[in-house]
Formats: C-alpha cells, sequence, structure tokens
C-alpha cells in the first residue's frame, strides 16, 4: 500500500475500526485480519499500519494496553471505545452512500 | 471525518509523556518483529531466518518510528525546537559564516529599526491631547515678500472676528506666546502663554492641583491669576500648595493651579495667564499677528466645511477691515499635519534608504546561505531518504534561518538602542524640541517582525534550491559538480542585485550630499563666524516709555564697543536666517500700483547703526544708520538690493520715499542706503523684500527682545563675561539671556539637512560594504567550485594570469549588470524626491558618474582577491582531489 492519499486513509482507518469491533487486537493481528477479511486485497504494511493505529488513538475511537499473546508474548492490544462505536457506524453509512452514489453514476450512460 | 484533531489538552499531554510513548512505541515495534518471526518459524523457518525476514518485513525501525510521530500531536513544535537546536549547533561549527551573517542581519535590522523608532515618535504616536484629530489651527494667510502664500499668526481683531462668527467650532482659542521678568527672589524671565478661555479644555490639559481658568477671568480688568507648568512648579515653587502670589513685569498674580506634568503646545511654557482681551480692548496693533489660534471641530464637522466657512468669513472681513486684512485670508490646517508635515518628506526617504539597506542585508545573507546550502547536501539527502518530504525541508531551512535572523535582530536592537541614545547630539536642532526618542514595545515588535520577515525572505533561494536534492543525489554525487546551472544562476541574481540596490543608494546620498553642499556653499549675505549673539529683553513696567529703552542702548552700546576684543556691536529684532522676522505692507511714494489691489509686503528688521557692521553687510549705496537717526529726526531706512531693483529699477533707490501701512496719513520714511541681500528664511529661498529701520525712531516693539551681536577679534564665547558686566553696569537688574554665537545659529538652521544628509551617507556606505561582501563572498565560493576545472585548464596551457583574468571577467559582468540595472532603477527613483535638492538635478551626470565609477572599482578590488587565489591554485593538487 502507497503513502496515505486521504481516500486511502479514510478507507483504512474504516477497515481497522471494523475490524476491532469484532475485537480487540495487536498490531500484526489486525493487518493479517485485514488481508483475511479483503480477501488479500489490503495488505497493510508496517510503514502505514503503525501510524493509522495511532491517529485513531489520537481522536479517541480506539484505546491502547499492554497485553499477552498466545504465545505469551507481550504486546500492545487496541480496542475500540465507545466513541469509535460511533465513528465506525458513521463512516460505513457515508461509505455505503457514496459507494452507491458512484456505482449509479457508472450505470449511467 | 468529524472531530477535533488535537486539542490543547492534548499536545499537553503529548509533551509530558513524551519520554514513555517513545519507549512504549519501540517495544510495540519489537514486539511486532516478534510475533512475526514467530509466525515464520511455526510454518517451518529456522528461528535466524525467521527474525532476519521478519526484520526487513518491518522496513526498518526508525522508519516506522518517524511515520508513527508525525501523525503525534505537537509535532510541528517539536521538529521545529529540534531544527532550532540543531540550527545553533551547525552555526557553531562555522563561526566565519555565523558571525557575518548574524552582522550583516544586525546592521539592517538595527538600521531600519532605529529609523522606525525615530519615525514612530515623531510620526505615528498619538498628540498628547483628546481626540487630536479635531484639532485644528488657524493662521491669517497673505501673498508673502515673494508672492507665495505665507501663513502667521493671527492678529486679535481677526481672532475675536472668528470666535464671534465662525459655528464650525465646539471651542475657538487662542495664546500669546511671550516672556516675563519673574521678581521676588532670584530674578528669572520665564516664558508666558497668555491663553483665551476655553484653551485648557480644547487640550485637554488638566491639573493636578488647583484649578484651571474661569471665564471671568479672562476679561480685560479681571483677576490676575496664574496656572503653573508642572515642571516649573517643581523647581522654582518646589511643591507649595497652590494660592501663593508671585511677581511679573511688576505685577502681582495669584497661582490658582498646577498642570499635569509633560503638557505642552506650540511654545515652551512656564506659566499661563489669561489673554484677556476684548473688542474694546486689544493691546497689540491690528496688524500685529501673535496670536497661535486652535480651535476644536463640532462633530460632525469637517476639515473641509471649516475652511469653507473661515474663508467666507476671512473674505468679510477683508471687506471690512480693507486697512488691515485687505489680500488676506484664513488657512485651517489640521495640528497633526502642522507639526509633522515638514518631518515627513525627510523621514520617509530616510525610511525608503533603510528598506534598501535591508534588502542589500538580506541578499547578502541570502548568497551566504546559498552556499552553505551547497554544503548541506549531504545532510538533507540523508533526511530526505528518512521520509521527510519537501516541505519538511523548507520548513527546516526557515527555522534554521529564523534563529539566524532572530540573533541578528537581537544584536540589532541592541545596535539600534545605542544609535538612538546618540541621536540628539547629531540630529536636527529646530523650533520645538526632539521629543525623546527611545526604542520601546513598538519598536521592538516592528524588528522582531523585520526579523523574521528577513530571515523569510533571505532563506527563500535557499530552500527553493536545496529542497529538490533527493536521495539520487547523494548517490551521483562527485567532486566535479559545482552548483548546477540553476544555482550559479540564484547566486549571480543576488549579487547583481545588490550591487544594483548599493548604486541607487549610493545615488541618492550622493545627490543628498552634493545638495547639502551647495547649501552650506552659498554666500549668506553677511560673514556669520566671530559673533556673538545674546539675548536682552527690557522688560515693560521698567522701561515703558521710548525714551528709556533709546537711553538704555544709547549708554550700553558705546561699552560693548570699546571692550577689549571687540570689533563692532549692534542690535537688531530678528536674526537674518531663518528666524521669525515681522513683516509691514508699505505704499511706495510715486509708484502706480500693478493692480488695483496690490499689496506689497516687506521684512522689517529694527537695527542699531552698528548692525551691518557687526555682520558685515557690505553697503551697495547710500550710507549706513548713524548716531543722528533718532527719534526727533525724519525716519530713515536702509533697504535690500532685492527690493531697490525692483521698485527703483535702472535708479538709485537712495532718497526715494515709502510708507508703511495702507494710511496715506503715515509718516514717510526717506532711504538713505542700499545694502546687500540677505536670508530672511531658509537658506536658498529667494530674496524678499528687506528694509532695515533704526531701533532709535522706533524703541517699542510687541515683543521685547533685542539680540545684541558683538563682532570679536578672537573666539567670539571670550568676550561673553566682560559684555555681561556692561550691561550689569547700565542696569543691575537686567539679565543677559541665551549667549551663543551667530555661527551656530546658522548651524542649527541646516541642521536637519545634515542630519539627514549624514544618515543617508552612512546607509550608502554601510549598503556598498555589504555589496562588496557579497561579491567577495561569491566569487571565492566559485573559485573554490572551480577548482578542478581550474587545475585542467592550467594542466592545459593557461597560465596564472589567464586564470585570474578568466575571474575577474566572472565578477566584472556580474558588476556591469548589477549596474546597469541599478542605474535605470536610480533614473527612476531620485525623480521622486527633487524636493528635497537643492540646485541639483535629480539626474545629475556628475553624481550618477563618479558612483558608478566608485562602486565598479571597489567591485573590482572584491573581485581581485578572489582572482588572485584561483591564479595561486596548484593544479596538481586540484586534479588529485577527486
Amino acid at each position: 500500500m502507497t503513502e496515505s492519499a486521504d481516500l486511502l486513509q479514510g478507507t483504512l482507518d474504516l477497515l481497522l475500526l471494523k475490524a476491532f469491533a469484532i475485537e480487540s487486537m495487536h498490531g500484526l493481528g489486525v493487518s493479517r485480519r485485514i488481508a483475511q477479511v479483503t480477501r488479500g486485497a489490503f495488505d497493510v504494511k508496517p510503514g502505514s499500519l503503525f501510524p493509522a493505529l495511532h491517529r485513531l488513538e489520537q481522536r479517541g475511537w480506539v484505546a491502547s494496553s499492554w497485553g499477552r499473546s498466545e504465545s505469551n508474548r507481550r504486546a500492545r492490544y487496541y480496542t475500540l471505545t465507545r466513541a469509535g462505536q460511533r465513528q465506525l457506524a458513521a463512516q460505513t453509512r457515508e461509505w455505503n452512500r457514496i459507494s452507491a452514489a458512484i456505482g449509479h453514476a457508472l450505470e449511467a450512460t | 471525518m468529524a472531530g477535533p484533531r488535537f486539542t490543547l489538552s492534548s499536545v499537553l499531554r503529548h509533551f509530558l509523556r513524551r519520554e514513555r510513548e517513545e519507549r512504549d512505541l519501540e517495544e510495540e515495534l519489537r514486539a511486532y518483529v516478534d510475533l512475526l518471526a514467530d509466525e515464520k518459524v511455526a510454518s517451518g523457518m529456522p528461528p535466524e531466518e525467521a527474525r532476519r525476514e521478519a526484520a526487513i518485513e518491518l522496513g526498518g525501525m526508525a522508519q516506522v518510528e518517524e511515520a508513527v510521530r508525525d501523525v503525534r500531536p505537537g509535532r510541528l513544535i517539536e521538529q521545529s525546537w529540534q531544527d532550532a537546536r540543531h540550527a545553533v549547533r551547525s552555526f557553531a561549527r562555522a563561526p566565519g559564516f555565523t558571525l557575518i551573517a548574524v552582522l550583516t542581519l544586525a546592521l539592517g535590522i538595527g538600521a531600519t529599526s532605529a529609523i522606525f523608532s525615530v519615525a514612530d515618535t515623531l510620526l505615528l504616536r498619538p498628540l498628547p491631547y483628546p481626540d487630536p484629530d479635531r484639532i485644528v489651527l488657524l493662521f491669517d494667510v497673505t501673498r508673502g515678500a515673494q508672492g507665495k502664500p505665507e501663513q502667521y499668526n493671527a492678529s486679535s481683531q481677526n481672532f475675536l472676528a472668528w470666535k464671534a462668527q465662525s459655528t464650525v467650532f465646539e471651542l475657538l482659542a487662542a495664546m500669546e506666546s511671550t516672556y516675563k521678568n519673574l521678581t521676588g527672589g532670584e530674578p528669572e524671565r520665564v516664558g508666558i502663554a497668555a491663553v483665551s478661555e476655553g484653551f485648557f479644555d480644547l487640550l485637554g490639559a488638566t491639573t493636578v492641583t488647583g484649578r484651571t481658568f474661569v471665564p471671568a477671568e479672562d476679561k480685560p480688568g479681571g483677576p490676575l491669576v496664574a496656572v503653573l507648568s508642572h515642571a516649573f512648579w517643581k523647581k522654582r515653587f518646589g511643591g507649595r500648595e497652590v494660592g501663593f502670589p508671585l511677581v511679573l513685569d511688576g505685577k502681582t498674580y495669584s497661582v490658582v493651579g498646577v498642570l499635569k506634568p509633560g503638557f505642552h503646545f506650540m511654545r515652551e511654557a512656564d506659566l499661563w495667564i489669561p489673554l484677556a482681551i476684548n473688542e474694546a480692548h486689544q493691546p497689540q496693533a491690528p496688524t500685529t499677528r501673535y496670536l497661535f489660534t486652535a480651535a476644536r471641530l463640532q462633530p460632525g464637522a469637517t476639515l473641509e466645511k471649516a475652511q469653507a466657512e473661515m474663508s467666507i468669513i476671512a473674505r468679510r472681513l477683508a471687506e471690512e477691515q480693507p486697512a488691515t486684512n485687505a489680500q488676506w485670508t484664513v488657512d485651517v490646517v489640521s495640528l497633526r499635519e502642522n507639526l509633522v508635515g515638514q518631518l515627513r518628506t525627510v523621514l520617509l526617504v530616510l525610511l525608503a534608504a533603510v528598506g534598501v539597506l535591508l534588502l542589500i542585508a538580506c541578499a547578502n545573507v541570502g548568497n551566504l546561505l546559498l552556499i552553505r546550502a551547497a554544503g548541506q547536501r549531504d545532510e538533507i539527502a540523508i533526511r530526505s531518504a528518512l521520509g521527510a518530504d519537501r516541505w519538511r525541508i523548507v520548513r527546516l531551512i526557515l527555522t534554521e534561518n529564523t534563529v539566524l535572523s532572530l540573533s541578528g535582530g537581537v544584536l540589532g536592537i541592541a545596535l539600534a538602542a545605542a544609535g538612538v541614545r546618540v541621536l540628539p547630539q547629531i540630529g536636527p536642532h529646530s523650533l520645538t524640541p526632539l521629543p525623546e526618542v527611545h526604542i520601546d514595545l513598538r519598536v521592538l515588535a516592528f524588528a522582531l517582525f523585520v526579523a523574521l520577515l528577513t530571515g523569510l525572505i533571505s532563506a527563500l533561494p535557499a530552500a527553493l534550491r536545496i529542497s529538490r536534492v533527493d536521495a539520487e543525489t547523494i548517490k551521483a554525487r562527485s567532486q566535479r559538480t559545482t552548483e548546477g546551472v540553476q544555482g550559479r544562476r540564484l547566486l549571480g541574481g543576488l549579487v547583481i542585485s545588490e550591487i544594483a540596490l548599493a548604486l541607487v543608494l549610493l545615488v541618492c546620498a550622493g545627490l543628498t550630499i552634493k545638495s547639502f553642499r551647495q547649501l552650506y556653499q552659498t554666500p549668506l549675505g553677511f560673514t556669520p563666524d566671530h559673533v556673538l549673539m545674546a539675548q536682552i529683553s527690557l522688560p515693560d513696567w521698567k522701561y515703558e516709555k521710548p525714551d528709556q529703552i533709546t537711553a538704555f542702548w544709547r549708554d550700553l552700546l558705546p561699552r560693548i564697543q570699546s571692550l577689549p576684543g571687540v570689533v563692532a556691536a549692534g542690535t537688531t529684532h530678528a536674526l537674518p536666517v531663518n528666524d521669525f522676522v515681522m513683516s509691514t505692507i508699505f505704499v511706495v511714494d510715486g509708484r502706480v500700483p500693478a493692480s488695483p489691489n496690490e499689496q506689497l509686503i516687506a521684512n522689517v528688521r529694527k537695527v542699531s547703526p552698528g548692525f551691518f557692521r557687526t555682520l558685515e553687510i557690505p553697503l551697495l549705496e547710500g550710507r549706513l544708520f548713524n548716531d543722528l537717526d533718532d527719534g526727533e529726526r525724519p525716519p530713515v531706512a536702509v533697504i535690500s538690493r532685492e527690493m531697490a531693483g525692483r521698485f527703483w529699477p535702472g535708479e538709485s533707490a537712495v532718497g526715494k520715499r515709502f510708507h508703511r501701512g495702507t494710511n496715506p496719513n503715515n509718516p514717510w520714511l526717506t532711504v538713505v542706503g542700499v545694502v546687500n541681500d540677505v536670508y530672511d528664511e531658509a537658506i536658498g529661498g529667494r530674496f524678499g523684500n528687506t528694509l532695515y529701520i533704526p531701533h532709535a525712531q522706533a524703541p517699542k516693539s510687541p515683543s521685547p527682545t533685542v539680540y545684541l551681536l558683538v563682532r570679536t577679534a578672537a573666539e567670539p564665547t571670550s568676550v561673553a563675561g566682560t559684555v555681561r558686566r556692561a550691561v550689569l553696569a547700565v542696569d543691575p537688574d537686567q539679565p543677559v539671556d541665551e549667549v551663543s554665537t551667530v555661527e551656530q545659529w546658522v548651524a542649527t538652521s541646516v541642521s536637519s539637512r545634515r542630519f539627514a544628509t549624514f544618515l543617508l551617507s552612512l546607509f550608502a556606505g554601510l549598503g556598498l560594504l555589504l555589496a562588496a561582501i557579497g561579491v567577495y563572498g561569491v566569487l571565492s565560493h566559485a573559485v573554490g567550485q572551480r577548482r578542478r576545472e581550474i587545475g585542467v585548464r592550467m594542466a592545459l596551457g593557461a597560465r596564472a594570469q589567464d586564470i585570474s583574468r578568466m575571474v575577474l571577467r566572472q565578477g566584472l559582468s556580474l558588476t556591469v549588470i548589477g549596474l546597469t540595472i541599478g542605474l535605470a532603477v536610480a533614473l527612476a527613483v531620485t525623480r521622486l524626491f527633487s524636493s528635497l535638492l537643492y540646485r541639483v538635478e535629480p539626474t545629475d551626470p556628475a553624481t550618477f558618474a563618479e558612483v558608478t565609477a566608485g562602486l565598479m572599482a571597489v567591485a573590482f578590488l572584491a573581485s581581485w582577491l578572489p582572482a588572485r587565489r584561483a591564479s595561486r591554485v596548484d593544479p596538481a593538487r586540484s586534479l588529485k582531489q577527486d
């Protein structure tokens, strides 16, 4: 994934929030989850992943804390917050609206 | 995306927890690598290989950390602070560059701040009166001896008429500026302002104790009351409780109040007393114009409306009182305009000059920074590889230069403060004292602004240039590459603009210097050196009758003339050159008026017979006054050459007659002599009509001050003591004031021009120095860059002379282009201030030629040193240097 234009940044944020809505994960975990869920379309590299995670935390949409992985390693886990839930709902609505509009535009001759 | 990005609390939190955040981040990234490695091991990879692969996939810890840091709040501030600290370290490593850059900036910023400080105090500061833009001054105006309109103070008749008839003013008041002798204790001559009712309200003057006048006190025969200035009250009466009496010219006044410190209007005054005039009681003649008149516009009234109404009133007065007001009208002028009008042009020129100097300084520093930027290429490439974008790098450069320019600014303020302290010594001495100019908050804010702006401007070329560098360049770099065409062009462009600006500045300074020299060399019409000057004011109450006055002088002058070391002595009521001289209407016997309403005006001086000899004013025809020309004998006059030539062309004026005033019953004066012209006003004006009458024939005057002039063989001040003793011998109570020399007086009258010329020359000189440094710097750098090329040339057979000639040519071509542009700009610009030039054309070819040649020579010298260095390059060494 290249350096983010605003659109791509927004998309990544949406994907991350959705992933965290299901369960709390650490950085590697959430990037694997996204790759899996988008069937390999989005392979989020650390150079984009970590700034995005910290940005989401900045905005209060996720909260981070130290936890233990299955392999008993200490890692930083991210959890969706109440505000993050609201943001996820809002961004989902927005995405659906835009994609519907573009869909209409592309259908028209 | 909704939600605020960074709140203040998040920024603060960030700064407080920065340490921990950094550690957390590092640990988080390590955990990522570990987990990734685990994954790989789980799918069968050997542990070391898994670890290596995982690390590569992370992509570089530093880079990821940077990327995360970029999204944190307060990043901008943090980065800028880092940049600043880095800048200080890197400047400390290059002391030569830093010193020159900071000094150059300090010069530019300091000079600009100093001039701004002066301009701010004199032009921009609010006047010390409430709502000052509604205050106007009123003047009686007529066409003067040279045909130009001249403003005079008002006559009492006119003031009273204006007061009665005008509707457009809220308040109208007048002030007479005079002197009286204060007795009772040490006798002292004090400055008095006699003011009409409403004066203090008009100017918002308030008391610190007691009160100002009530309207009932401004009536002839009313109570004698006085208000003191704060400084005088403290100095003379030690802060005494009001209500005490004091004696002025023999009359007793009661002190009713003391004004707040610092109150001042038009003239210095120690005391204020009521003017106390009305239609019936006007102590001065209707032709005596002596009242400063001020008014406050009604709310809603404009200056134009006021002027219109007053012009109508003036016309009415001219019709009703043709004897005194024919050909007179009224000017309504805003107070601010009156006070600053003349200064404005000079100060604007100086501001422009100092602005040009600042630009030259910017160009110089810009040069230095460009050169430095070339050496910074590696560092920039590394940063760029680490992920810094172009904007980030530009920010870096700008921050560095802000550090530089702020340092320059601090030093500059120090220079400005020192300069401003020196100002009173070299500054112009005009009638109103130069208010204290010092550095204050406004000036500091201005200096800060200038420093930041300067930093921005001088950094731009370097910032634009260097932000193009990327990681590729670092690989392709070799010793061989020079600046690159664009870089060279930028450097060259800066130097050219420096030279052009320096030329403009030098031309302006040159023209001003030449103008000033012309002024100073203009023959005055008299010899000012070796003449002592003192003021003697015979108080009214003691010298009431004209005979008493005449007797005093008849006793004193021979005493002074017989003192050792005295060549001649005389008196006059008005000094030549820039002193307030009385004027009079006159009518020539037997002259056919050129127009029906013709009014002839001449300047009048009342002088003793010895006056002409004392000032060495040559007699051209006829005779001078002698002791026989007194009150008993027929009135005589001596006139100036201009006047003689104008009214009696082609014949001798001696024996001709005229009388003063328009009343045909006024006594005729007979011309007995014609003398050379003398400047009445500023040097360099046109000569007007001047007539001299013997003091003995008109001893009483509205202003009792007489200037005693004493020509000495040796230093004039050496006889000051003996002159004083001679005066005391005639009247033991008579003070002798303001002892000085005529030479000083003349110098004072040109002092503001001298000041401006001095400053302008200083700036031009600094500009020249900076431009020379600029040329030298650029060429030195170019030589350094082309070292290898020079080595090759020499190896191929070029001689040392060829090399140095090559460098010289480069320097000269830059100079010539700069000079050409500069000449074009200068020709356009000098036209703008031709009003300040005296007897010098704004396109004076001699000045232009001299300045161009001088600048060329300096540029040549600045090019010669690097040229020599180039010719000394050792080809073997330079070729090895790859």
